[in-house]
């Protein structure tokens, strides 16, 4: 049983609410810890984040606007993002489950 | 229609541009094009203009079409081409007068609009979009999904070939609205194997071009800005009214197999290319930048039968303005004012026009 715990908001630029698992992307040799539908947050624009973002189930980026890289892949690929959240690839740990709302911009924590 | 009167002309531009510009992150990869392209910007517009001028191309639609490949390829440097000319300090009134010749060419490569309407981008007329659309489908809805990540692993393969110069590879259009009223986006991807710019890389098998067509619902809302970014304002997912989907390659509709193969080649290759560039020195990331920004206007120095590269003075200039800094911002954004308005303002050269 999860709750929501903390909530907080970006800017959304991919519509869709998903719940997932976070995985934390710092460097390219993290991709090999996605796997299929994870949450995958990252902290701006790079276009090697497409590869894994292919296996996502949404995307958060600490940086960027609705023009962003990651923001207009998103939407291509058509997984649900937000963007624009001040430090959260300090704040989220692997493992943690979120709510996020690609419509609203809001991302819920659940312990 | 198309006698548009030409200060309405330089608003819509205004608009036009500062859309895009004023909406785009605040962060490029590998940087942003204007922080390393400053001291030679004045240079590529002076060149520019004056090759449009070598090449005769004001007044003959023919000539537009023969020096340049799309639209998209004119309006994303339109920023960079404004900025250089008051770089220069060109009089605004002569700037007015580009703006316009400018215009002239995106109307010609744009089926005769100089402008996207209400956020389409039409490029084909309606007769040639059925022709385009005359392969088989995936109409598996998975498979289709296939061909929309394949479109968007492909912005990203662009982006660590030429940077933010999307335009020399994509040029999206659509929505184009079917007999039976559904709508087709058209994704072509070119210039895939730039080997004239990244002479070490290896691009083994894959294609030089291909195309992506994928059919929605009816109800898709997307839209386009004038730098080919595609939207969907009213949070309508185009992936959610997929109703099918086509990639092909040299007019032949390519298998879920190979759809599935092209996603793994270029994966690897944006992994491996992407690290190259992140260990470019910035000085050699300057240099890069600059190729590519000569390179968007390989098409019209073809035409002219002359060279693209930039010569090796421009390098010195390059290298001597990036250790001086800029001297001065070309827009200059008051504090507190919403940025794309302010880019409107900045941009709007109507009131120099002379009658």
């Amino acid at each position: 049983m999860f709750e929501k715990t903390r909530q907080f908001k970006g800017l959304p630029v991919s519509s869709g609410i998903y719940e997932g698992v976070v995985k934390v992307l710092k460097t390219t040799a993290d991709f090999g810890k996605v796997e299929v539908g994870d949450v995958i947050v990252v902290y701006a624009s790079s276009p090697a984040w497409t590869v894994p973002l292919l296996k996502a189930g949404a995307l958060i980026a600490e940086m960027g606007g609705i023009l962003c890289h990651t923001a207009i892949v998103a939407r291509e690929i058509g997984v649900p993002g937000i963007v624009n959240i001040e430090n959260i690839t300090n704040i989220l740990k692997d493992g943690d489950r979120v709510i996020l709302n690609g419509e609203e911009g809001t991302l819920d924590v659940l312990d | 229609m198309y006698l548009i009167d030409k200060k309405q002309q330089l608003i819509d531009f205004a608009k036009a541009v500062a859309i895009p510009v004023g909406l785009t992150d605040s962060i490029k990869w590998p940087v942003r094009a204007g922080t390393v392209i400053f001291p030679v910007r004045n240079i590529f517009v002076k060149e520019f203009f004056s090759q449009i001028n070598e090449a005769g191309l004001h007044g003959n639609q023919n000539k537009w079409r023969e020096a340049f490949y799309g639209p998209t390829q004119l309006w994303r440097m339109s920023h960079h081409l404004v900025n250089g000319l008051v770089d220069e300090d060109v009089d605004q009134s002569d700037i007015a007068e580009k703006i316009l010749l400018f215009l002239e060419g995106i109307s010609a490569l744009n089926n005769n609009h100089y402008f996207e309407h209400i956020g389409k981008h039409f490029i084909l007329a309606d007769s040639d979009v059925s022709k385009t659309i005359t392969v088989d489908m995936h109409d598996n809805k998975k498979e289709a999904r296939k061909a929309l990540m394949l479109a968007g692993l492909l912005w990203s393969y662009s982006e660590t070939n030429y940077f933010v110069a999307h335009e020399l590879t994509c040029e999206y259009h659509g929505a184009y609205t079917l007999p039976d009223g559904n709508f087709a986006v058209i994704r072509e991807f070119m210039n895939l194997r730039p080997i004239e710019l990244w002479s070490n890389r290896d691009y083994g098998s894959l294609p030089d071009f291909l195309r992506i067509i994928t059919i929605h619902d009816s109800s898709l809302n997307i839209g386009f800005d004038v730098y080919n970014n595609l939207f969907d304002e009213k949070g309508t997912m185009a992936t959610s009214l997929l109703k099918s989907a086509v990639c092909t390659s040299d007019n032949r509709s390519l298998s879920y197999d190979e759809i599935l193969s092209l996603i793994s080649s270029f994966s690897a290759k944006v992994e491996t290319f992407t690290v190259e560039v992140e260990t470019m020195s910035n000085s050699d990331i300057a240099r890069k930048y600059t190729e590519v920004f000569w390179y968007r206007k390989k098409s019209l120095t073809d035409y002219i039968g002359i060279t693209w590269k930039p010569s090796e003075e421009i390098y010195k200039i390059l290298e001597k303005g990036l250790e001086q800094g800029p001297k001065k911002k070309a827009i200059v954004i008051s504090s507190g004012n919403n940025l794309v308005d302010e880019l409107i303002s900045q941009y709007d050269f109507s009131v120099h026009l002379k009658t």
